[in-house]
């Protein structure tokens, strides 16, 4: 096989891929329509919720918050994963670095508030088409986007009138969108193959559920203080940030992260040009 | 029990005087933290004065879209100001 055919291969095998993760998330979508919004316990992405049970997805959401916490105070004290060993990584923090976290926290946070009004849980989340900047933020800036984005969040849960300790949650789940797949997407650039497929698997898949499992697990925990019945957690809300997040991010971000890589890149502003990592 | 938005301010400013303290200290990280406790702090601001306001209660719609408008406009206005006049957008950030 030539090498040509091989690669329009790869990219049809990419827009293959592509296709079933929005389709997924369009019959989710449509799923949850039919049903109703009164009726999450019928919702097709729920059923997982239901089997698991409580008990079990505190657990399993217990882990990934400790995980996510840690990797968030490693990652602003100046230390990272790479290769499978805890390395120091270099980021300036300089006036640059600083600017974009702050371009980044006014971006997100002005977009959710600007899109905002369309209350689907009163006092803790809403349809947000701001989303698609998430993932893109730690792709294309990394820690100091993924920082921006957390500020981003925090901003707009007072804007919304969501702001809380649940909203502590909040600021490190929204980290974690932006964090995944600039960690563990190997190819940024969304002009190949394999850079799309990594960016349904890691900024689309896991980064929705992490994001989502981090928030419900803080939410449970604090039960005490924030009041959210437990039942109302894992069988509402933690279903519908892993829709409302993938949604939006499997549409929208693929096209805005192939837009604005190459001006950002050219211009230096790109992670990978300013952090420099030590073995 | 400790009120949570109490709680919060005072997280806040324990990242702002951090901050401050790397800041003047000259130690790396400093204007970071300096700008996320102030930005958690104008956080707090926003709420406590939409809480005087009155705005929670009487419908927050579209006056948080506005400051959502304004947030964008004024952020991006700011920092594209601040890379134009540092050449980041001539390539210099490299």
């Amino acid at each position: 096989m030539g090498s040509r055919t091989m690669a329009t291969s790869l990219w049809v095998v990419a827009f293959v891929i592509a296709a079933i993760f929005i389709g997924f998330i369009l019959m989710i979508g449509f799923d949850i329509l039919a049903k109703g919004l009164d009726k999450p316990s019928e919702w097709l992405i729920t059923q997982p919720f239901v089997v698991l049970g409580r008990d079990a997805l505190f657990a399993i959401a217990g882990v990934l918050w400790a995980i996510g916490t840690i990797i968030f105070f490693m990652e602003l004290s100046g230390w990272t994963i790479k290769g499978w060993r805890i390395v120091r990584q270099v980021i300036r923090w300089d006036a640059i670095d600083v600017s974009v976290t702050a371009l980044s926290a006014a971006v997100y946070g002005g977009a959710l508030a600007a899109t905002g009004g369309i209350p689907i849980i009163p006092g803790f989340t809403w349809v947000r088409p701001a989303n698609a900047l998430a993932p893109l933020f730690g792709i294309l800036f990394g820690v100091p986007g993924a920082l921006g984005t957390s500020i981003g969040n925090f901003i707009a849960d007072a804007l919304a009138g969501y702001l809380g300790v649940g909203s502590i949650g909040g600021f490190i789940g929204n980290f974690i969108i932006a964090y995944v797949p600039y960690k563990l997407m190997k190819d940024h650039s969304f002009r190949t193959p394999r850079s799309l497929i990594e960016f349904y698997v890691w900024g689309v898949l896991v980064g929705s559920v992490w994001c989502s499992l981090y928030i419900s697990w803080w939410l449970d925990f604090m039960e005490p203080v924030i009041g959210l019945p437990k039942s109302f957690i894992w069988g509402f809300f933690a279903p519908w940030v892993i829709f409302n997040n993938s949604f939006i991010t499997a549409i929208v971000s693929p096209i805005l992260g192939f837009i604005l890589y190459p001006p950002i890149k050219a211009r230096g502003l790109y992670w990978a040009d300013r952090i420099k990592f030590q073995q | 029990m400790l009120d949570q938005y109490l709680a919060l301010s005072i997280i806040g400013v324990i990242i702002l005087v951090l901050g401050l303290a790397l800041l003047i200290g000259k130690r790396k990280g400093g204007y970071v933290l300096t700008l996320l406790g102030a930005l958690w702090l104008l956080t707090m601001v926003i709420y406590y004065a939409f809480v005087y306001a009155g705005v929670y209660k009487s419908g927050l719609y579209p006056v948080a879209n506005v400051i959502g408008v304004l947030l964008i406009v004024i952020g991006l206005g700011a920092v594209l100001y601040y890379w134009a006049r540092a050449g980041v957008l001539r390539g210099v950030g490299k």
